[in-house]
């Protein structure tokens, strides 16, 4: 018999085990929390300063603004509990929240095809194989450059009753308010206009996507005599899918949180007649104007509920089209 | 006046934080910094914040204060403070705030522009009427069209503020609410208010829906209704000609309807913090904050403040416009009609007063409810501004939420 040296890994495993203990000492026993430790503290010394932030100003104030919710809270005055009379009173007596939800709707499934779409054509017009494109991508990004005062001075210029998009206008007879509508069409889809100003920042992350997908299929492809539309759709697109997700996903969430009006519309945000109130607009009003802690925490709740689910769907939808495809 | 402070309780050490604020992201400040402990002692306010302070019931009342400071021979409440202080700051029959200075609400008006029009400057004087105003309005108005300037217009109205949409309301005899907190504008006096104002549109004196404002801060408009100071504006270019002589001047807001007309009030000053009377709060932080608010009512403290460029009327009587020497007005007085600022106190609407006819939360959406009736229903929906009015007062009321 000869004894061998152990490493040090293998000399912890056998303490966990309670082998290679020497005899007549009881083994070492370890309990299963210990033994979690030992087994994962280094990942959990890296995520620690993730946690601890996610802890305090993620799950903290969503569990503080569910507790609020359930509560009449208003500042320093009222603290009482109302059970679940805000939500009843947001469906059933709120006058505002319809339309909020609507506007908020019309928002979030227009802007963001539109965003998409035309980023995604921007990219690709981008990644083309001609000699100037690196002029083209600086043209298309530069709006992203502008400082956010700078060009919503200009778009208010542009914007106003005798601004360059009315000049147009009244070329053929029309004329529009723009923001300034009671319409909700017409007052949200002036946003829409607003953003393809900035498309050319999405065009960055749309160009790395195209990046991604190995060359050999589009020489595969021009083999196979598909044309330049048969690689965009065959090749391009499907190789790209997994960044249309993420970007679907991410500005669908981002959109149903739209307060850009704040700034667009001062100083309530909200538009004539309520044209342009959004829910993140809204739950800014409700908390910090009218000190509704209370309420502002139950619409809250309202949206993360409706962001959840169009999520969700989103999910099952991929997974559909995921299946279809095998 | 905090230096003079410093001199007069040498042991008391502070600290003053400055925020830069924006229209609404002094309600998010004060709200933050309440809930989290951190707000200070004394809190600024002005005369619209100070309405959100209540709502939110964050300032201390302020009378067991002023009854033991008055008991202490610091001063004399009815006879040292004119009688515009006493009724600013307050909310019902209690204070809660300490204005440092009655702001009046007065017209600016660009003498510059004016000379150009061909405005007849003798009728702009104190205590001009409404007439003699749209009549000015009318000079600028043909005088910007002459230039090619139709986007420009005569004043800069602010009719969607309260001191100014509250004495348009005031002026025709109307109140938003009763005594028993019910609404109490009828629809007649509605009408006469939507008809004034839609003069000023129809005749392209303010600008109608969708068209952009044209400011007299950046010189695109001829007059403004403003309770600033003069110091604001003395010292920009834009204000001064090539001498660096100013180029504006004041003048009390126009009556808009004899005898009854209202000239409204703003006011910017101090409101203590309510967690300073919590159970477990040390008192001596009350008494030291209390201790800054009488400073500043005193004569040294007023005196200190206008040294500072505060060129707006004193709360205190013995520093008034006929005291030369008080400083609010020795710098400015040969150069602007600051008796503009005095003028006409028996038409001065101090305050909103009908807040305190109902419970403090419903405070920010009332006031909302009314600068919009003036300052926006009236001018794109005249038909229906009476009805949005009444509507949204009724649901600021049915919004609270009951358990």
């Amino acid at each position: 018999m000869h004894l061998t040296a152990s490493s040090q890994p293998e000399r912890e495993e056998q303490e966990y085990r309670g082998e290679g203990m020497p005899s007549p000492a009881a083994p070492k026993k370890y309990n299963k929390l210990q033994r979690f430790w030992r087994e994962n503290r280094e990942g959990w010394m890296f995520v620690f300063p993730l946690v601890v932030g996610l802890g305090l100003f993620t799950a903290y104030p969503m569990i503080q603004s569910l507790v609020w919710s359930f509560f009449n809270y208003t500042g320093a005055t009222y603290y009482f509990p109302v059970g679940l009379n805000n939500f009843i009173f947001i469906f059933s007596r709120d006058i505002h929240f319809w339309r909020v939800l609507g506007n908020t709707c019309y928002y979030a499934f227009v802007s963001v095809p539109i965003v998409l779409v035309s980023g995604y054509l921007l990219a690709c017009l981008a990644n083309l194989p001609y000699r100037s494109v690196g002029a083209f991508r600086v043209v298309f990004y530069l709006p992203c450059v502008i400082p956010g005062v700078v060009s919503g001075m200009l778009w208010d210029d542009m914007f106003a009753n005798n601004g360059v998009f009315n000049e147009i206008f009244a070329l053929f007879g029309a004329h529009s308010e723009f923001f300034d509508s009671a319409n909700s069409f017409v007052a949200i889809s002036s946003i829409f206009l607003m953003n393809l100003w900035s498309i050319g920042g999405g065009m960055i992350l749309w160009l790395s996507a195209f990046k991604s997908i190995p060359s050999q299929l589009y020489e595969a492809a021009k083999i196979d005599g598909a044309g330049i539309f048969a690689r965009f759709l065959h090749v391009t697109i499907p190789g790209s899918a997994p960044m249309i997700f993420f970007n679907v996903v991410t500005m669908l969430i981002g959109t149903f949180q739209y307060n850009g009006t704040l700034m667009l519309y001062p100083p309530e945000g909200t538009g004539y007649q309520d044209a342009l109130n959004m829910f993140g607009v809204y739950i800014y009003a409700e908390a910090f104007r009218r000190t509704k802690w209370g309420y502002a925490s139950a619409l809250s709740w309202v949206l993360m509920v409706l962001v959840g689910i169009v999520t969700a769907a989103l999910f099952g939808i991929r997974r559909l089209i995921a299946g279809k495809e095998e | 006046m905090t230096e003079g402070f410093r001199l007069q309780y040498p042991n008391i050490t502070f600290d003053i934080k400055t925020f830069s604020l924006t229209s609404g992201s002094y309600n998010n400040t004060v709200t933050m910094q309440y809930n989290a402990g951190v707000l200070p002692d004394i809190v600024w306010c002005n005369s619209e914040n100070f309405y959100f302070l209540m709502s939110g019931g964050y300032a201390l009342n302020l009378d067991r204060f002023v009854e033991q400071a008055e008991a202490a021979g610091e001063f004399d409440y009815e006879q040292d403070f004119t009688d515009k202080f006493h009724g600013m700051g307050v909310f019902g029959e209690s204070r809660y705030a300490i204005p440092r200075s009655a702001d009046t609400v007065v017209c600016f008006y660009n003498k510059e522009i004016l000379a150009d029009a061909g405005v007849d400057t003798s009728i702009i004087k104190n205590g001009w009427t409404w007439n003699d105003f749209l009549t000015v309005c009318q000079q600028v108005r043909d005088y910007y069209d002459g230039q090619g300037d139709t986007s420009y217009f005569p004043i800069d109205s602010n009719l969607g503020w309260e001191p100014v949409a509250y004495s348009v309301i005031r002026s025709f005899g109307g109140q938003v609410l009763n005594e028993q907190g019910e609404f109490a504008l009828t629809q007649d006096t509605a009408g006469e208010v939507v008809d004034f104002v839609q003069n000023l549109v129809d005749r392209k004196f303010i600008p109608e829906s969708g068209e952009q404002d044209s400011s007299f801060e950046s010189g695109t408009g001829a007059m403004l209704f403003q309770s600033t100071s003069l110091d604001n504006y003395a010292n920009r270019a834009i204000f001064q000609d090539d001498s660096g002589n100013p180029i504006f001047d004041i003048v009390s807001f126009p009556l808009i309807n004899g005898q009854s007309s209202s000239i409204g009030m703003g006011y910017a000053g101090y409101a203590l913090n309510s967690h300073l009377d919590d159970e477990d709060a040390d008192p001596m932080e009350l008494n030291l904050a209390a201790a800054f608010l009488s400073y500043m009512m005193s004569q040294d403290g007023q005196q200190r403040a206008a040294e500072g460029g505060l060129t707006l009327p004193s709360i205190r009587t013995d520093l008034s416009y006929s005291n030369p020497d008080a400083n609010w007005h020795k710098e400015y007085s040969s150069k602007f009609n600051l008796e503009a600022y005095t003028w006409g106190s028996d038409y001065k609407t101090a305050g909103l007063d009908f807040l305190g006819y109902t419970d403090p939360v419903f405070s920010s959406s009332l006031i909302s409810a009314m600068d919009s009736f003036v300052g926006t229903y009236a001018v794109r929906d005249p038909e229906n501004a009476f009805t949005r009015f009444r509507e949204e007062v009724q649901y600021a009321f049915d919004s609270v939420v009951t358990a």
